[in-house]
């Protein structure tokens, strides 16, 4: 039990850190069926 | 553009982290009483709940090709999904999170050869030599830790969860182009969980009553390996592109056997996990674009097999 609630929460706690750091207000889930035609970032 | 690249490459990796655990988490919610049918009808029935919120949170997409013509197809897909997800989660209950992990990555080879059968790419030389390094890799994956030593059955529902794979990537391929992903990940969840919930009420046996333990598991693999996972998964390659994000995605089985090791206590010999390197050599020999597809100059990329969310094309979701 303890193993698993350890390693549940390292694996949240990295998946959340990680789209904290990555989020962005101009990149949206949605944008993944615009097309961009170019390597033109959104930043 | 440097730091979205890094944070792209970061989402990534969290998606593939997530995705890699779900074995691990799998393992862990049987141990605490859990059977497949439960835990699988509580992951999508939960999994389409929060996508579909996310999906409404979102709001309308910008895409006008994306207002979906019709969710018939990708509920069939879902029902496709289903009897992979089964395949997979019941190699689980037999064989190792390691070896079923490894087995299932063989599905890009066989997407490659299908594909090639059915006319749609051909078969280039570093297509040809992604097979060969994957079939070599599978054989000494199975042959070196004794074949006589695992689970058949086990073996044959991870090789069969590869296949179903397979046909789930070339059949959405074809009829679910042009959808928001997100909203045919929650289609397909939805459909999954359909399928559960009706199996599980008709064989009278989805079990609740599962200790404490597997809760907890059962929970991790819906939120951190299956919904978080795919959000940071299609947020991560809209800043990177299709061709790194396969090559990232190259750490869910790196993850998987890692972990695997570590909490389970599962042990590769060492020419399996030579096996395994040359699995993962054929992944990303395969993230270049297909040649002689309609968007050859687009890569392709699919997320992992252990998660409703299928083939997304650079900067063009091609549905799934």
């Amino acid at each position: 039990m303890f193993t698993l609630i350890a390693v549940v929460s390292a694996v949240a706690a990295f998946e959340f850190a990680v789209i904290k750091y990555g989020a962005d207000s101009r990149v949206d889930v949605r944008d993944a069926n615009v097309s961009s035609g170019s390597s033109t970032r959104w930043i | 553009m440097h730091h979205a690249h890094r944070r792209g490459v970061a989402l990534c990796v969290a998606a593939s982290v997530g995705f890699g655990a779900m074995a691990i988490f799998a393992k862990a919610a049987y141990d605490g009483g859990a059977n497949v049918p439960t835990l699988l009808a509580v992951r999508f029935t939960l999994a389409a709940v929060l996508l579909w919120m996310l999906v409404l949170r979102a709001g309308p997409t910008r895409s006008p090709a994306a207002v979906r013509r019709s969710p018939f197809p990708a509920f069939g897909l879902g029902v496709l999904y289903a009897v992979e997800a089964s395949a997979f989660f019941f190699a689980l209950t037999r064989i190792d999170a390691a070896l079923a992990e490894l087995l299932l990555y063989g599905y890009p080879a066989m997407v490659v050869i299908a594909a090639a059968l059915l006319g749609r790419e051909a078969l280039t030389r570093a297509r040809v030599q992604a097979l060969v390094l994957s079939g070599v890799g599978l054989a000494l994956v199975l042959a070196a830790g004794g074949i006589s030593e695992v689970d058949g059955l086990g073996v044959i529902a991870a090789l069969t969860s590869a296949l179903l794979y397979t046909g789930y990537v070339l059949i959405g391929d074809r009829i679910v182009a042009d959808v928001d992903p997100l909203v045919v990940s929650a289609q397909v969840a939805s459909a999954a969980a359909v399928c559960f919930l009706g199996y599980g009420a008709a064989t009278q046996s989805i079990d609740l009553g599962m200790n404490a333990e597997a809760w907890i598991a059962t929970l991790a693999v819906t939120v951190l390996s299956t919904v978080v996972a795919i959000v940071a998964f299609l947020k991560g390659i809209q800043l990177v592109g299709a061709g790194t994000a396969t090559i990232v995605s190259t750490v869910e089985p790196v993850f998987t056997v890692g972990l695997a090791m570590v909490v389970l206590g599962e042990r590769l010999s060492p020419v399996q996990l030579i096996g395994g390197l040359f699995v993962l050599a054929a992944l990303t020999r395969l993230s270049g674009p297909a040649p002689g597809s309609v968007t050859e100059h687009e890569p392709s990329v699919v997320a992992s097999p252990v998660a409703p969310v299928g083939e997304v094309r650079e900067g063009v979701a091609v549905g799934l």
